[in-house]
């Protein structure tokens, strides 16, 4: 019997002694993982280059079809209808009669706006764990800077849109199911305080390239946090230290690389003749960036098809341009047919290659450019911004050359006349764009190809326009009134007095000189006139005399959102 | 027929015969004596071995055998296949009559259980060992073919595809995420390979581990069961070797032909889909509708010829199966080897369905001392698949969708892209790469060296090492004439994976009986586990010269590669204790813990226990009056198994990276965020079941079988949780919920008629199986009731597979219309659906989703049974196998939707041939062909898929007795079949078994009708 032991026991002790537990330790390879990625100023600049790419294409550059993406920006508001180029019946793409907690739109920015702080919230938080290394502390004050910028620039939206959010500050390591959340002005309060910390440590804008924020986007930004905070002096300190920064000016002559363009005119008749303004040269190709010597930019979104990262990533002809706004915002009057059928070509370079998905509204069309009778005379209105007279392009036509009339086109109906002639903001298009190719009926190399082009996110124009409220707001009429004049008077617009300054002025101001360009959404819905615009001007209201609902003054919490923070209850916003 | 075969086998012969006789002629030393079976037959070709000599010989044609030299006291081995072998000690006399009993004693038996065998007294658990050799006259390309049907429990699927291997379970659905597959053990070893590396000529013996308790031994990776598969030792005969030659030929047929519609019909359906569609064309206006190329080819001739007369026909085609296997082996008393070839070739029943399969095995064991042996498993294989197979499914390339006004080829005879005009449908010809290969390797080698320890009686130690390489290489080429190459030039791609497992095992055995009435059996087990993977695929598409293929990548314009790699480590330690008290009681407990590198940071460990009891009652006193009674046994168990499902690396947090530009910059900047947050807390599913079973035999074992019953929990099931979003991730992979499974299993075997030359046995497997939903995520609505997952179909209290949906309840038809009893949205030929009335009995005239779906039966079986009847009259017998899978009471459903897929309502494409409604055609079986388009809520009606089928049908003769004496030991010719017929009383379409109906992705399933011959020398 003991030998049997004896045996027993050397065999077990000469197995088990073989191996050691923490041999399972899995070690990756062929992926990177967080403990070795953000270790050093490279790293957290990559960290933070992937939120600009996430607000640039979550913003500007989102394919999915049954949301259009630019929704931000003023669609199905006041700014743009839902058209739609196969059906007779235009549809909306958030329905706002309908707006329910199971909203697509609602569902996609609540996600989006967190991802953005999450990714900052881990820039914020690893920036000062052992692991990463830093060449001096104002190497990560300035990354952490930038990171507070962009979680304050998520969390400024999401205060407006749903009031109250579950302030998120550090980075989630763990599954977390018991969110709740703060009041607005907590979320305001916090915005403030990361823009606060944000200024002391970002550069300055002579000191960065296009496509990052600079300590200028964080004054902007803070002026209208404190704007929604009533701190309206601490507004317009704000708006102040970007408007005198020494640096910023409005561009009040044509200037940059299309300052000189010709063109031969729709009509592709006659000879070319100057075709610009200084209106015109701001939303132009190589115009953007401050770097560029356009002193108005603050901060754009960045694109390039040449190089990658540039949102070149899907050439292939097949696949829809990423930048949505040439794509889904303007006419599709290429599919025009004369009384003959015989179909025009995509020959205009100004055109883009829009497909009708979004229609300029009454409003942008004709209301806000009647005011004060400036028509003809502002120059956002002139026909190098705004065009609203379309040609026959195909010389095979009887009409070549013409102006489409509803007479002498196919378009039978009112639907179909505006999805092919609807006004056309010019701002989203390239004067020439990039990969055009052969038109495959016609064979000539017309076809107009994509638009890729930096976009603003701020600009000085809208810091005057933020002042301006903050004055208006502070019952200096006088000076909002000055500050709305210095953006007019680039315009050729007819100067405003201080009595005309309210804000529906500064609404009308900001259509005019921000046309696709603010955040519309969040615009109306800060200064509480989201409800009023839909039934002034969104067609849907208008011809189905749709009732004010008190609810839309925010957005419901997505019902996702609700039933998986498990944990906790997430009050749903009163109404929904 | 006969004769040429007598002729080639004569001829075989003749070369045989040119050996030396292989038993020594009768010395007056020897002894002699006669083998037969317990009715008296003689046996012939038994092998009677005089214990550790190369002393034997083989039984002649009358059971007679001689021996030489024979001392006394020396043991003779009696053996012979399907035989129990015997052991005699040669005490004085010379002439000694034995009858070898046939193996169907189920109780006397040594199972597999894995890390060892047991005698079946005192398994616990349920067991069962897979009857291969009634089978094995069928020949089939993979093992999981053979075992179809032969084990209660193990349910197998269908393949109908060359190469295909079956799906296969054990004991019903016990996950919802993660993978059903049963735990491969080949040799002792965990499998890495696919069922189709193991010849099922090198296969010895299959035991299937199926509860709780008999699987846990393999610990986290047994909670589907475990299927152990061990190949042939060597043997000899008459201490030369054996050569075993099997080969097999026979043609390959569709089950149910596909039909598509010819010309008349294609008009026709065209006129239907126009009519319907509101283009209202009298039929012989039809032909201006047909495309360009339709058109063309329908004026060429004054009676409108077809160009193809049957479609489909360009891509069916009679397919083969040849298996072919060789093996040499031979046993001596330091040495045994088993060394084969095989090879088998299938071709499918739709061009480029093709396979081939070469495997090669040595298995050498060699006793060094006398308490050192070392043994070498080892087995090559190689798959050759076709790249591109034709089975277009859903894709614009289906080879159903060919119009017979189609033209194939261009002027230049080359293929045409676009056969019929539409550029919605591409030449499935097209779709072929130029030069492709898609091949996987498979070299194993398990080595193993056992000590027994010569100082202490029944205590070995055993180490084993096995190492597997897999390597795949897959390559492919698209040219200028191909859908993939056409727009860029050419497009070609390389790839090679490989993969390397290697595995140690030490296991320290002893067993002893002590005072004749205590067997003590103790396993412990330590295990390593290592794997690795890389793979490469490098990418090229923009060729000038497409002619070099795939060999110069470089001659494309844009090349791209990419790499990656992987690793997982296990550890895994066991010890399994069984007491055995006089045979009568066992008691086995198990333990394992199992490490694993890919469980998540917290739970890297997990434990595995089990208990089992066996008590064989027949071997009470008080059952000793029972004299009918053989044996009886009842077996009880309980234990816990783990599901290592959980993929490597899956619980890490990781990084992903983007790119970005900086206006300004040149180049771009590289992005990193987290994308997957990472979880320390995910375990592994985990299955704790109990089973009782019962073995009997009765009437000198004429009827045998085990009857067990079961019932199984799984806990922790991997669910995909949602996150709240202000986490900033969406979801994450975490553990919960409840899945129950209960069910019983009965396996009989009878011998029906045993008469002189004539013999009537049958086997019968029953198996049936319920499976509930027991809990989901929780009540996450606050309502106090736990929430079903309706997107998934999960339901608290259900079973999975439950159909929740509208109830359709016949068609609409015109009259309905013009009486207004047509619900909104619905037309004449839309299918009826069921408005539900509400708790008052209302109904509110709509169809909505909320209040009108109703439960309506599960997709799950009833319950599977087969019937194996083996009919001998002398050398002949005849093997017929009959499998069913039978549904009632709302089970096993399935939608059957012609009407849906891709092609429904297209007139510019061909359909399978089907029966749908138009305004004359009112009593049509599917809706009418713009019901895909235009209904807005569209029902799915669902077929029962009950079948019963002539599986296996075997003729086998027996032809040694004519090729005696010219060294053949054994000569068999057979003539089976294999899928001869289906009775699906309820089902429309190709194949019940399959599931394949009349749609875009059906397919057909292949009827085999093979010739086999098997000769031993």
């Amino acid at each position: 019997m003991k030998k049997i032991f004896l045996s027993t026991i050397i065999l077990v002790l000469l197995v088990a002694t073989s191996c050691k537990e923490d041999a399972l330790t899995e070690v990756p390879k062929d992926f990177y993982t967080p403990e070795n990625s953000y270790t050093n100023k490279a790293q957290f600049e990559s960290a933070l280059s992937n939120i600009y790419l996430s607000i640039r294409n979550g913003i500007y550059c989102n394919l999915a079809l049954g949301e259009r993406a630019v929704d931000l920006l003023g669609m199905d508001i006041d700014l743009a209808d839902a058209g739609n180029n196969s059906a007779a019946a235009k549809m909306q793409y958030f329905n706002w009669p309908t707006m329910n907690a199971d909203n697509a739109f609602v569902g996609k920015w609540w996600s989006q706006f967190y991802s953005w702080i999450a990714q900052a919230n881990a820039i914020i938080d690893r920036a000062d764990q052992p692991t990463a290394v830093w060449a001096s502390e104002a190497d990560k004050n300035a990354i952490v800077g930038e990171a507070k910028f962009l979680r304050a620039f998520a969390y400024h939206f999401m205060a407006n849109m749903w009031g109250g959010v579950p302030l998120v500050l550090n980075e989630t390591k763990v599954p977390k199911f018991d969110f709740v959340r703060a009041t607005q002005e907590e979320v305001f309060q916090q915005c403030k305080a990361d823009l606060t910390e944000a200024i002391k440590y970002m550069p300055t804008i002579d000191q960065l390239k296009g496509g990052r924020a600079p300590r200028e986007a964080a004054y902007h930004l803070l002026s209208e946090i404190n704007i929604s905070l009533k701190d309206y002096q601490g507004a317009i300190d704000a708006a102040t230290a970007v408007i005198d920064n020494g640096k910023n000016s409005l561009m009040t002559t044509k200037f940059g690389k299309w300052a000189n363009f010709t063109f031969s005119g729709y009509t592709y008749q006659g000879p070319k003749q100057p075709w610009s303004d200084t209106y015109f040269c701001l939303f132009q190709d190589g115009n953007f960036n401050f770097k560029e010597g356009n002193k108005e930019a603050i901060w754009n979104i960045s694109q390039d098809p040449t190089i990658k990262g540039g949102n070149n990533d899907n050439t292939a002809p097949a696949n829809e341009p990423l930048f949505a706004m040439d794509r889904w915002w303007g006419p599709i009057n290429w599919q025009i047919k004369d009384k003959n059928n015989v179909q025009n070509y995509l020959r205009d370079t100004l055109q883009g290659r829009p497909i009708a998905f979004l229609l300029v509204t009454g409003y942008a069309d004709s209301v806000i450019w009647k005011y004060k009778g400036d028509f003809n005379r502002d120059i956002r209105n002139s026909k190098y911004n705004i065009q609203r007279t379309w040609y026959y392009t195909n010389p095979k036509s009887k009409y070549y050359g013409q102006e489409v009339t509803k007479s002498n086109c196919d378009a039978s109906t009112i639907n179909l006349w505006l999805q092919r002639c609807t006004p056309h903001y010019k701002k989203f298009v390239s004067a020439v764009p990039y990969g055009k190719f052969t038109d495959a009926t016609s064979k000539l190399p017309t076809d107009n190809g994509r638009t890729y082009k930096d976009w603003y996110l701020m600009r000085l124009a809208e810091t005057y326009l933020l002042r301006a409220e903050a004055y208006m707001l502070k019952s200096d009429n006088i000076s909002a009134a000055n500050d709305i004049n210095a953006i007019r008077q680039r315009a050729s617009a007819t100067p405003v007095t201080a009595s005309d300054v309210n804000i529906d002025l500064i609404l009308d101001e900001r259509a005019r000189e921000l046309y696709g360009e603010e955040f519309r959404l969040n615009t109306l819905m800060r200064t509480g006139k989201l409800v009023e615009h839909l039934n002034k001007y969104n067609w849907y209201f208008v011809d189905n005399k749709i009732e004010f609902n008190p609810a839309w003054k925010f957005l419901p919490i997505p019902r996702r959102e609700i039933e998986a923070n498990t944990g906790a209850v997430l009050e749903q916003n009163s109404g929904y | 027929m006969g004769k040429t075969i007598k002729l080639i086998l004569l001829g075989i012969l003749t070369l045989a015969c040119l050996s030396e006789p292989l038993f020594s002629q009768s010395n007056s030393l020897g002894i002699s004596g006669t083998v037969t079976d317990e009715t008296g037959v003689a046996i012939i070709g038994a092998t009677v071995l005089v214990k550790g000599t190369n002393n034997g010989a083989i039984t002649d044609r009358n059971g007679k055998f001689l021996l030489s030299n024979v001392q006394e006291n020396e043991t003779i081995l009696i053996s012979c296949i399907g035989m129990v072998s015997q052991e005699i000690k040669v005490e004085k006399k010379r002439v000694y009559n034995v009858i070898l009993i046939e193996q169907t004693v189920l109780l006397n038996e040594v199972v597999a259980i894995g890390y060892g065998t047991q005698k079946k007294q005192a398994v616990t658990g349920a067991v069962a060992t897979a009857n291969l050799e009634t089978y094995e006259k069928v020949p089939s390309n993979n093992l999981m073919d053979r075992l179809k049907g032969t084990i209660a429990g193990l349910n197998i699927g269908e393949a109908n595809k060359a190469g295909g291997v079956p799906e296969y379970t054990i004991r019903g659905q016990n996950s919802i995420a993660a993978s059903n597959t049963p735990l491969i053990v080949l040799d002792g070893t965990i499998f890495r390979g696919n069922m189709s590396d193991i010849s099922p000529a090198d296969i010895e013996r299959v035991t299937v581990l199926k509860d709780a308790s008999a699987a846990a031994v393999y610990g986290s990776r047994s909670s589907n069961g475990v299927i152990i598969i061990e190949s042939k030792k060597g043997s000899g005969i008459g201490g030369k070797p054996k050569i075993s030659f099997e080969s097999s030929y026979g043609v390959v047929n569709e089950l149910e032909p596909l039909k598509v519609y010819d010309a008349k019909g294609y008009l026709q359906r065209l006129n239907d889909i126009l009519n319907d569609n509101g283009t209202v064309v009298a039929l012989d206006q039809t032909p201006n509708y047909l495309q360009l190329i339709e058109k063309k080819n329908y004026d060429a001739t004054p009676d409108h010829q077809a160009t193809l007369v049957d479609p489909y026909d360009l891509f069916r085609q009679t397919g083969f199966n040849q298996n072919t296997s060789l093996s040499v082996s031979n046993r001596t008393e330091k040495m045994n080897y088993y060394m084969s070839a095989n090879y088998t070739s299938q071709k499918g029943v739709i061009l480029n369905d093709l396979y081939k399969h070469y495997s090669f095995r040595v298995n050498l064991e060699s006793k060094i001392t006398d308490w050192l042996t070392l043994g070498l498993k080892s087995y090559f294989s190689m798959r050759d698949y076709p790249k591109d197979r034709l089975y277009g499914v859903g894709s614009n390339t289906n080879v159903y969708a060919f119009s017979p006004y189609a033209d194939i080829y261009n002027e230049d005879g080359s293929y045409r892209q676009f056969p019929q005009t539409t550029t919605s449908f591409n030449s499935p010809f097209w779709a072929i790469a130029d030069e492709s290969k898609d091949l996987a390797y498979n070299l194993n080698g398990i080595f193993t060296g056992t000590i027994k320890v010569p100082w202490v009686k029944g205590l070995t130690y055993t180490a084993t090492y096995s190492h597997t390489l897999n390597f795949s290489e897959d390559a492919s080429f698209y040219g200028y004439q191909t859908i993939a190459g056409q727009p860029i030039k050419g497009k070609g791609s390389e790839s090679f994976g490989r993969s390397n497992t290697s595995m140690f095992d030490h296991l320290i055995k002893f067993n002893r009986t002590f005072a004749d009435k205590h067997n003590v059996d103790l396993t412990l087990l330590h295990s390593t586990e290592k794997y690795d993977s890389y793979s490469q695929t490098s990418s090229s598409q923009g060729f000038d010269n497409p002619q070099l293929g795939y060999y110069r990548l470089q001659a494309g314009q844009t090349q791209t590669v990419s790499t990656s790699g992987s690793g997982t480590k296990a550890i895994g330690k066991m010890a399994r204790l069984t007491y055995t008290f006089n045979d009568k009681y066992a008691l086995t407990g198990t333990f394992r813990r199992d490490g694993y590198s890919a469980f998540s940071a917290n739970k890297k460990y997990g434990n595995f226990p089990s208990v089992g009891v066996n008590w064989n009652i027949h071997k009470e006193s008080f059952m000793k009056n029972l004299s009918f009674l053989d044996a009886l046994a009842i077996r009880g168990s309980y234990g816990t198994n783990g599901n290592q499902s959980i993929k490597p690396y899956s619980t890490l947090s990781k990084i992903s990276n983007n790119y970005y530009l900086y206006q300004g910059d040149a180049n771009y900047t590289m992005t990193e965020y987290i994308s997957t947050l990472g979880n320390d807390n995910l375990g592994w599913e985990s299955r704790t079941g109990v089973n009782l079973g019962l073995d009997f035999s009765v009437l000198k074992d004429r009827i045998s079988g085990s009857v067990d019953v079961y019932s199984t929990r799984t806990n922790d099931l991997a669910f995909t949780l949602k996150l709240p979003g202000a986490s900033g991730f969406s979801s994450i992979t975490a553990n919960a919920g409840e899945i129950k499974n209960k069910g019983i299993e009965i396996n009989l075997s009878t011998i029906n008629v045993k008469k002189g030359l004539f013999q009537w046995a049958s086997d019968i497997s029953f198996s049936l199986n319920r499976n509930k939903v027991a809990r989901l995520l929780g009540d996450t609505n606050g309502d106090g009731i736990e929430d079903d997952i309706v997107s998934s179909g999960l339901f608290i209290g259900r079973s999975l597979g439950t159909i929740y949906t509208y109830k359709v309840t016949g068609m609409y038809q015109q009259e309905d219309k013009d009486n207004g009893t047509i619900l909104a949205g619905f037309q004449p030929g839309y299918y009826k659906l069921e408005d539900v009335p509400d708790e008052n009995g209302e109904v509110d005239g709509k169809i909505t989703s909320d209040k009108d779906r109703q439960f309506l039966g599960n997709s799950k079986e009833n319950f599977r049974w087969s019937f194996t009847n083996t009919f001998r009259y002398g050398d002949l017998s005849l093997m017929v196998f009959i499998n069913s899978i039978w549904g009632g009471n709302g089970y096993f459903l399935a939608t059957n939707t012609p009407y849906l897929d891709g092609y429904a309502n297209r007139g510019d494409l061909n359909h399978a041939v089907y029966d749908y409604w138009t305004p004359s055609n009112t009593q049509a079986e599917f809706p009418r062909p713009s019901y895909k388009d235009k209904a807005s809520f569209k029902g799915n009606k669902y077929y029962d898929r009950s079948y019963i089928r002539l599986q296996k049908i075997s003729l086998n003769y027996d032809m040694t007795k004519l090729v005696k004496g010219f060294g053949i030991h054994k000569l068999d010719m057979s003539l089976s079949a294999d899928n001869l017929g289906t009775y699906a009383p309820h089902w429309i379409g190709l194949d019940a078994a399959t599931g394949s109906g009349l749609t875009d992705s059906s397919i057909p399933s292949m009827r085999m009708v093979m010739l086999g011959l098997n000769i031993n020398f």
